[in-house]
């Protein structure tokens, strides 16, 4: 009876819940993917401008690079629905079949953009002529605020194999922020102000492994507006592990480039006439502070 | 037994503006306003179930059921962006779960020294999904963090399930 007993219990304990199963991923579609999340550090002098192109991929395979015909950013201050100040960058892939475009060296003046632009209050536009459609994007710059501090400490949530990091910060009173932490290895948070409107604010952050000590993790604050805030809350929520098994149901996430190819009025470019029309990626021009903190 | 044959399906339009948000006054609705099937939809759904008495000890019952798998969505794609693997999805429930099917069998045992008393008590022993099929509840995709490889996890609840059950009536 106890060899029973212990068989059965052998037996249940061995049907665990999840297992990795293989499926038939028919019906597939390949859509531009433009990674253009520029990180802007105030103290130099030129905006790192870098977009990637890419081609989404089959669910188990990877993204494939892509060339465009033109990338172009353009930035103008509008006031009075007057253009009062405006300016230009045409970028150029890095090496042939790279995907990746930065201000083209080879132009015959200085593509690139100087920080100093952002203290005016600019709206820039992508433009990206990729396969005869033209994509474009709008997004206004979102600046952030320093982290003040970075400390380990030893708690945990629930089996006590995770690294806790505490991160201080004082937000803008002037403003309503949206922030965005990237956490390094693709852990990314984001937050918004409501409810520390001006205050110094301290929370935890807790990585689902162990670091070996003196592993260094670099940990940046970024600015964002509503719009890229929705958006990476969104894409961090559909790129999780594990929703449960009470989801909600998943979605294409969506971000602000559009392809405006046959619109005939881009002031009002959101797609409805077209639904199925897409591209994929987000394009921000967005304030970094980076942070550094060593394991022990 | 029972054999039911159906479908449920569902419409969601986009609504009218209710706020002027300075975009479009227009939604398109899920899956673009057209008809879907519902979470629910199962288009067979077969049961069978079968109750035999031995003798006045022992009699045994079995069942079988058997489901169509109910509508999900699998990616028909996936991106990169900023080091996150996004997956993306087409039309909504498009897909199929795996169909949903388990035999569960029960012998129940009624002791002779029943007779005559007030105390009238039974023993069941059963067995639920006796052949351990993992019916998927849902099946999710997302990138392993150990390989890098992106991988679809199956989510079942209940395996095989022994029980001994005493019921009793006074």
């Amino acid at each position: 009876m106890k060899k029973c007993v212990y068989l059965l219990l052998v037996l249940m304990l061995h049907t665990a819940c999840e297992d990795v199963i293989e499926v038939d991923l028919s019906d597939q579609e390949t859509r531009l993917v433009v990674d253009g999340l520029i990180r802007v550090d105030i103290d130099e002098f030129f905006i790192p401008v870098e977009v990637k192109l890419s081609l989404s991929s089959n669910f188990f395979d990877e993204n494939i690079p892509t060339s465009a015909e033109s990338v172009i950013i353009r930035y103008e201050e509008i006031e009075n629905n007057v253009v009062i100040f405006m300016g230009s960058s045409t970028l150029a892939e890095t090496a042939p079949g790279s995907g990746i475009y930065v201000p083209d060296p080879n132009f015959s003046s200085d593509q690139r953009i100087p920080t100093s632009v952002l203290d005016r209050n600019l709206i820039f536009s992508l433009f990206v002529r990729h396969q005869n459609r033209l994509y474009l994007a709008r997004t206004p710059y979102a600046s952030a605020v320093p982290i003040n501090s970075l400390r380990q400490d030893d708690g945990s949530l629930f089996n006590g194999d995770e690294t806790e990091i505490v991160v201080n910060f004082t937000d803008d009173p002037e403003q309503n922020n949206y922030y965005l932490f990237d956490f390094d290895f693709g852990e990314y948070l984001v937050t918004e102000d409501e409810f520390f409107q001006g205050q110094v604010f301290e929370f935890s952050f807790f990585y689902d492994q162990r670091f070996d000590p003196e592993t260094t993790i670099d940990i940046s604050i970024l600015g964002a507006d509503q719009t890229f805030y929705n958006y990476m809350d969104l894409l961090i929520e559909q790129s999780g592990d594990f929703q449960g098994p009470f989801q909600t149901p998943v979605t294409t996430v969506r971000g602000n480039i559009f392809d405006i190819t046959d619109l005939d009025n881009i002031n009002v470019f959101d797609n409805v006439d077209q639904p199925d029309v897409f591209p994929l990626g987000y394009f921000a021009i967005v304030q970094e502070y980076k942070s550094s903190i060593t394991i022990n | 037994m029972a054999y039911t044959l159906s479908r449920s399906e569902q419409r969601t339009p986009g609504r009218e503006p209710f706020e002027d948000t300075g975009r479009s006054d227009r939604e398109t609705g899920i899956n673009f306003g057209e008809w879907y099937s519902t979470p629910y939809d199962k288009t067979h759904d077969i049961s069978l179930y079968g109750s035999y008495d031995l003798n006045k000890k022992w009699s045994f019952n079995t069942n079988f059921i058997y489901q169509t798998g109910q509508p999900t969505n699998y990616p028909v794609g996936k991106f990169e962006f900023q080091g996150l693997t996004v997956p993306f999805y087409g039309l909504r429930n498009k897909e199929r779960l795996p169909d949903y099917h388990r035999i569960d069998i029960a012998a129940t045992l009624t002791p002779k020294k029943n007779t005559g008393r007030s105390w009238q008590a039974e023993w069941v022993f059963s067995i639920y999904n006796l052949y351990s099929r993992r019916n998927a509840a849902s099946v999710n995709f997302r990138r392993n963090q150990d390989t890098g490889a992106n991988e679809a996890i199956r989510t079942s609840i209940f395996g095989i399930v022994p029980a001994v059950t005493y019921n009793f009536k006074f």
